[in-house]
């Protein structure tokens, strides 16, 4: 996996260098935005990590440019202005996430791994949150190792559930997941379905956010 | 209220009138007089051109015909001769007794008599008036004098009304714009046609105070987004290189004081977001308003804070208000960001200051026709004494514990009031908690979910 930082602050860029680093990935760095046209023009890259506001060349262009030329690589923009139109023009000009400094190293490192496994979805990769682990290929779901037996619905749902398991997953999305558009689903179907899972796999597993959905539990 | 449209009504009108009045007055007298002269003229006329007959034919019961059409205005007439004797007196009339030559106004049987006495060689002839008759005809006479004022006394109204009420219509034009637009919209006042001169001063004024406004505010806003980005920057990479030593290793046997350094540093972050969250706030025109899902803002706000509640195990929650329907989206009018900066500032603080194991309810309600929602938290409230002044800025409660940086209601009554809402805080009766409602919030046009507003 190879990244592209593009930052011209070097007190920033520095510690995200290391960090991904240690986390495995090659990643080079561009300090304005002509060696970032330059680099992303030479070479090939899974990932970048923009800045907006950078000297010589604007972060926007930047990204446009590498858009119109058919650039398909994913760009998390990182930029300490958080006007929410600015947000939504990088979103609009084709960025797939947005990250307002100073933001956590760890929510960096998230966002990159969900970005980079969005990319290479195909392959299904296999899930683990906590005790919990989900292998959608091989359709199984394990609990502290142990094999747990869901019906079909269930695995669905624990699936949506682990996909971003720090989200919360509204009532109607769910729905959705598990029915899919318009279905006639009884009021109550996705409660029922919560219900018996939380007897599978441990109730305190799954959190109920009142009036709006349920996500996985919190883990350290 | 003073009024310049009544000032000049009133003077005009009552001045004109009054000067009416006196000018009829000063025409009435002069009519009066020249009429009362021409009586007398007319009087003295037929003392001397009475047949000298009158006397000789001694005829005292009846006038000669000719003599009847004087008595139309009522001309008594007494002749003496030259001895003293009376030898003609008009009939039905009251007895005269012989005056002095000349004109002389007296009464007679409670009625006012002018008299004129005429010697001539062979007697003495003595015509009289009654005042009255006389004054009946001066009055008509007069009368028709001052009619055309009288009619210009209306016309006058008129004219002055209609030119008072176009007179003033620049002015009615200029306040009613004023007065339609919302307080916030800092572009230049519209007028349409031509500006009159007196208060094209006014307009240019009032154009070039609201242009100031304008850039005034827009370089406030460019200052908080370029302050935004100068204090973000710093901030990011004190906390990246902080985090990246926590990790590293090297620090290891300093993990406490990293920690302590670390929340320091969060507590910073937070103050200088709240700052410029505040700032942005108060540069921001109330614009135009969209079409808000509020409660799709309140499930992302109450989603966010999920992690920070389940780690305080406090049961967070959105709650509908039980006469509202399940589906019901709450569109309102708003802006969508500021009203989740507002919803996550209430959620932060009611989770902030709940203790562990307690609740934070976020309830949605509609209210006659509006929209409102309650934060309701099982916090230990705030102290009477001090419910009024938590809005203000910096303010902090004596017994205020934690990291608050003073703000967040500061910036919640402030996007309140910019939606034109109410935020209130109340503590709640009898158990523990507080509740902050925010009120007020006006329904989309066409949300048709909302029930009518109630009349």
């Amino acid at each position: 996996m190879r990244l592209l930082l593009v930052e011209d602050d070097r007190m920033i860029a520095e510690p995200v260098l290391e960090t991904m680093r240690r986390a495995g990935y090659a990643i080079d760095w561009a300090e304005d935005g002509r060696a970032a046209e330059l680099s992303l023009g030479n070479g090939v890259y899974d990932l970048v990590l923009l800045d907006l506001g950078l000297p010589k060349k604007d972060g926007i262009a930047v990204l446009r440019a590498y858009r119109d030329a058919g650039g398909a690589a994913p760009v998390i923009i990182l930029t300490a202005r958080d006007a929410v139109d600015e947000r939504v023009r990088g979103l609009d000009t084709g960025a797939d996430d947005y990250l307002v400094k100073p933001f956590d190293l760890d929510e960096l490192a998230a966002r990159v791994r969900a970005l980079l496994r969005r990319r290479t979805g195909q392959k299904h990769p296999i899930y683990s949150h906590g005790v919990l682990t989900l292998d959608p290929a091989a359709h199984e779901v394990t609990k502290e190792g142990v094999p747990v037996a869901l019906v079909p619905r269930e695995f669905a749902l624990l699936r949506a559930l682990i996909e971003a398991p720090t989200r919360v997953h509204t009532k109607a999305e769910l729905e959705e997941k598990l029915y899919g558009w318009g279905a006639e689903v009884g009021s109550n179907a996705v409660e029922v379905h919560v219900h018996s899972l939380r007897r599978k796999i441990g109730a305190e597993q799954i959190v109920t956010l009142r009036g709006v959905g349920y996500r996985l539990r919190r883990v350290q | 209220m003073r009024s310049i449209r009544r000032w000049l009504l009133g003077w005009l009108i009552f001045g004109f009138a009054a000067a009416s009045a006196l000018a009829g007055y000063g025409i009435f007298r002069t009519a009066h007089e020249e009429a009362s002269e021409l009586f007398d003229y007319e009087l003295r006329a037929v003392a001397i051109s009475l047949p000298r007959s009158l006397a000789a034919t001694g005829v005292l019961e009846q006038g000669p015909a000719d003599l009847h059409e004087i008595s139309d205005d009522r001309i008594a007439i007494d002749v003496w001769d030259a001895q003293g004797r009376l030898v003609y007196r008009s009939q039905d009339v009251p007895s005269i007794e012989r005056l002095a030559e000349g004109f002389r106004t007296i009464e007679r049987g409670e009625k006012h008599w002018r008299v004129y006495g005429l010697r001539q060689s062979d007697r003495f002839v003595q015509v009289a008036q009654p005042v009255s008759v006389r004054e009946a005809l001066a009055l008509r006479l007069a009368l028709r004098t001052i009619w055309p004022l009288g009619l210009l006394l209306p016309l006058t109204i008129a004219l002055v009304l209609i030119v008072v009420a176009r007179g003033l219509q620049p002015i009615r034009a200029l306040s009613r714009a004023l007065s339609t637009r919302s307080l916030d919209v800092l572009e230049p006042v519209p007028f349409r046609g031509s500006v009159p001169v007196e208060i094209l001063p006014l307009v240019h004024a009032l154009n070039d105070l609201l242009l100031r406004l304008k850039t005034a505010s827009s370089a406030q806003r460019t200052f908080v987004a370029d302050a935004a980005h100068e204090l973000r920057s710093p901030l990011a990479a004190l906390k990246l290189q902080l985090q990246a030593a926590q990790r590293d290793g090297a620090l290891r046997d300093e993990g406490p004081t990293l920690a302590g350094i670390e929340a320091r540093l969060n507590r910073v972050i937070r103050l200088v977001q709240q700052l410029l969250s505040l700032a942005r706030e108060d540069a921001e025109p109330a614009g135009a308003l969209a079409t808000v899902g509020l409660r799709r803002l309140a499930e992302q706000a109450v989603s966010d804070f999920s992690l920070l509640a389940e780690a305080k195990s406090i049961d967070l929650g959105l709650e509908l208000d039980s006469t509202t329907a399940e589906h019901d989206a709450f569109q309102v009018l708003g802006e969508a960001s500021s009203l989740s900066v507002l919803l996550n500032n209430l959620l932060d603080n009611a989770i902030r200051y709940t203790p562990n194991s307690g609740r934070v309810d976020l309830v949605l309600r509609r209210n006659l026709g509006e929209v409102a929602f309650d934060v309701r938290d099982t916090g230990p409230g705030i102290p009477e004494d001090e419910l009024a002044r938590v809005c203000d800025r910096f303010f902090r409660g004596a017994d205020t514990q934690g990291a608050g940086s003073g703000l967040g209601l500061a910036i919640a009554s402030r996007i309140a009031s910019r939606h034109r809402a109410v935020l209130s805080l109340r503590n709640h009766d009898g158990d523990r908690g507080l509740t902050v409602t925010v009120s007020g919030l006006r329904p989309a046009p066409d949300d048709i979910r909302s029930p009518s507003p109630a009349r």
